[in-house]
């Protein structure tokens, strides 16, 4: 097990080279000078400046030199200099992560309030019209383009009818709670402001309802499918000739080994989410990594590019790396075949 | 039941399966639903000219922001456009966009794949790590960094998302390919003293090609459906040209007169909806092979 885990630790490696050598190759393939697009013409015209900066960046060697150096100077923890910000990416990154961190924790979980019950929901009833309306809302959900749906939401929660505060993370009128995790709800909490806590949580509520659009869409889905698989067993006739009620056999033993398979497709979820991410936060100004994210693009600011992919990348390999782990911690099946060798 | 009559058809032979798909169709409401409403919508899209008299393109400013009526259904923009009529052409940029997309993605995807399951360890370890990178890459995110590389054109748009759609294409592929190496037929074909290209491109291609094609036709409401976030975004299609996510773009300036907004957003919800209820339909004939992938 062990081993297995330090293997893909080490299979880590060459996927991050590999995500910073193909955003690096597609920065300079722009046709913009980097040194201009990095200083700005005043500065350009400083010949000592830009002598120094393509020192500092290895610009005046190969190609494949400046990688290495740009790798050396990530190793230290320098991404570079935001374009747009003129501040450090590494900065950029860990002040903007917070926002996203919450934003997304709040979706998963609000996916996971609405998709366990419906996709147990319509196997149970399997055939039904119940069934049918389930996967009818899920195949939309999964279709749906957020951004629309979005901007809809805003027009009519929050403009028409004012029953959602609106864009950004709290109340103009309230400052920040002091930092802690960085996430409003869990400061304000700490700091016991109740009404930070409140405007937090309800700037919460509209934005990740819509982000979990899709993945409520996709984990109801794999939920009925895996529940399906399961109601058949034999060991839920074994609960229920011992007397268990169904509710209490559906409850305590159907649906906890039901939900251990779904957690497979949260890697397929997460691509989804980081989509999301970048549309939602820039519709609701939420100064996370999506917005940006949608800014580094927009003005074509490669080092920040990069080390947003960076982070995204990171994120997701981690993130299959844990579900490989936690999937065989959950079921001893894959445990052992693990031990046996490569899967 | 809706699966297993798309699981019929695609085991029964020759000059039988198109009858078997008529009769399928009749006996499979989910899959008749789904295949109406594509062949409905292409029709749509590719008789627009029919449809409407209305040119996408031509502004008319004394009739700008018009509510829907019978002259507009969908009513009129900024620029007095009919949005009945930008909806509908604009089926004609973004769905044979995405359709290039999943082509490319699925083309490239599958001769990797080959290489990948046919070639030896080493090869197979090598193209294995690249998708590994390309898949850790969030699709959106490489779009916009080659769109914001190369500008954002219509063209470039194709470019980009096409770049980041190859990967699980190579992982199917690589995965029904692993799987039929150790049926009887193929280590047949193979002991009968073919060449290992022949065996690839006579033997096991075609069977790998027809799950891959399905899976590429049902994958075309996903490449739509990003697409239209890349136009929405600003880093696809660029204005004046009618693309569904930027004319829901363009609409947030005047989210009073919702029709300009609404509409396109609902061609786009609508298509890739479609397609959705036809991979429903279809995954179960697909399974067997896509169970193969991990």
């Amino acid at each position: 097990m062990i081993g297995y885990v330090l293997r893909r630790f080490a299979l880590l490696v060459p996927i991050l080279l590999g995500i910073t050598f193909v955003t690096f190759m597609v920065s300079r393939a722009i046709p913009t000078d980097p040194v201009v697009a990095a200083l700005g013409q005043q500065a350009a015209d400083h010949p000592k400046i830009v002598a120094s900066y393509r020192e500092r960046w290895g610009l005046n060697k190969p190609l494949l030199v400046q990688y290495a150096v740009y790798l050396k100077n990530l190793l230290h923890g320098d991404l570079g200099e935001s374009i747009y910000t003129h501040r450090p990416v590494a900065e950029d990154l860990v002040s903007y992560m917070p926002a996203t961190i919450e934003l997304a924790s709040f979706t998963i979980v609000l996916s996971a309030l609405i998709s366990v019950p419906l996709g147990v929901l319509a196997a149970i009833k399997r055939g039904t019209f119940v069934d049918l309306a389930v996967r009818l809302l899920t195949l939309v959900g999964v279709a749906m383009p957020i951004f629309w749906l979005a901007l809809a939401a805003l027009e009519l929660f929050y403009f028409r009818f004012g029953i959602v505060p609106g864009p950004g993370r709290l109340s103009p009128s309230l400052n920040p709670p002091p930092t802690v995790t960085g996430l409003y709800t869990v400061d304000s909490l700490f700091a016991g402001r109740w009404r930070t806590f409140y405007s937090a949580a309800s700037h919460l509520i509209l934005p990740s309802l819509i982000l979990a659009t899709w993945s409520a869409g996709t984990l109801t889905r794999m939920t009925r499918t895996s529940m399906l698989l399961v109601l058949p067993q034999s060991f839920l006739n074994t609960a229920r000739s011992k007397g268990a009620s169904e509710t209490y056999t559906i409850l305590r033993h159907a649906i906890p080994n039901a939900v251990i398979p779904v957690i497979t497709i949260l890697g397929l979820v997460y691509g989804d989410l980081l989509t999301g991410v970048i549309l939602i936060e820039t519709l609701f100004s939420w100064p996370g990594i999506g917005h940006y994210a949608y800014a580094a693009a927009i003005y074509a600011d490669f080092p920040a590019i990069i080390g947003i992919t960076l982070v995204f990348g990171v994120s997701y390999s981690l993130l299959n790396l844990g579900v490989d782990i936690i999937y065989a911690v959950l079921d001893p099946r894959i445990r052992s075949a693990m031990s046996l060798g490569r899967r | 039941m809706a699966e297993s009559a798309a699981a019929e058809v695609s085991r029964s032979p020759g000059r039988w399966r198109l009858w078997r798909a008529v009769f399928a169709l009749g006996s499979d409401p989910q899959l008749a639903v789904s295949i109406a409403m594509i062949f409905l919508m292409a029709v749509a899209i590719l008789g627009a000219g029919f449809l409407t008299s209305a040119n996408p393109t031509a502004g008319d400013i004394v009739n700008r922001l018009l509510p829907p009526s019978w002259a507009h259904p969908f009513g009129t923009d900024q620029l007095g456009r009919d949005v009945f009529a930008r909806v509908l052409f604009g089926g004609r940029i973004s769905v044979p966009a995405a359709i290039v997309v999943v082509l490319f993605g699925a083309t490239f995807g599958t001769a990797l794949g080959a290489i990948a399951g046919s070639g030896g360890r080493l090869i197979d370890e090598i193209v294995m790590r690249i998708t590994d990178v390309v898949l850790a890459f969030p699709v959106i995110v490489l779009a916009m960094a080659v769109s914001a590389a190369l500008g954002a054109s219509l063209v470039n748009g194709v470019i980009a998302l096409g770049a980041v759609w190859w990967p699980t294409y190579v992982r199917v592929c690589r995965g029904m390919i692993l799987e039929l190496r150790e049926k009887g037929y193929v280590i047949a074909a193979r002991s009968a003293g073919r060449s290992r290209v022949a065996v690839l491109f006579r033997v096991i291609l075609p069977n790998v090609i027809p799950a891959l094609s399905v899976m590429a036709a049902v994958d075309v409401g996903r490449a739509i459906l990003n697409f239209s976030i890349l136009s929405f975004l600003g880093l696809g299609v660029r204005p004046p040209v009618p693309e569904w996510g930027s004319m829901v773009a363009s609409g947030v300036e005047v989210m009073d007169q919702w029709w300009v907004a609404t509409f396109p957003g609902l061609a786009i919800l609508a298509v890739v909806f479609a397609f959705n209820l036809l991979g429903d339909s279809v995954r179960d004939a697909l399974d067997p092979w896509v169970s193969g992938r991990r």
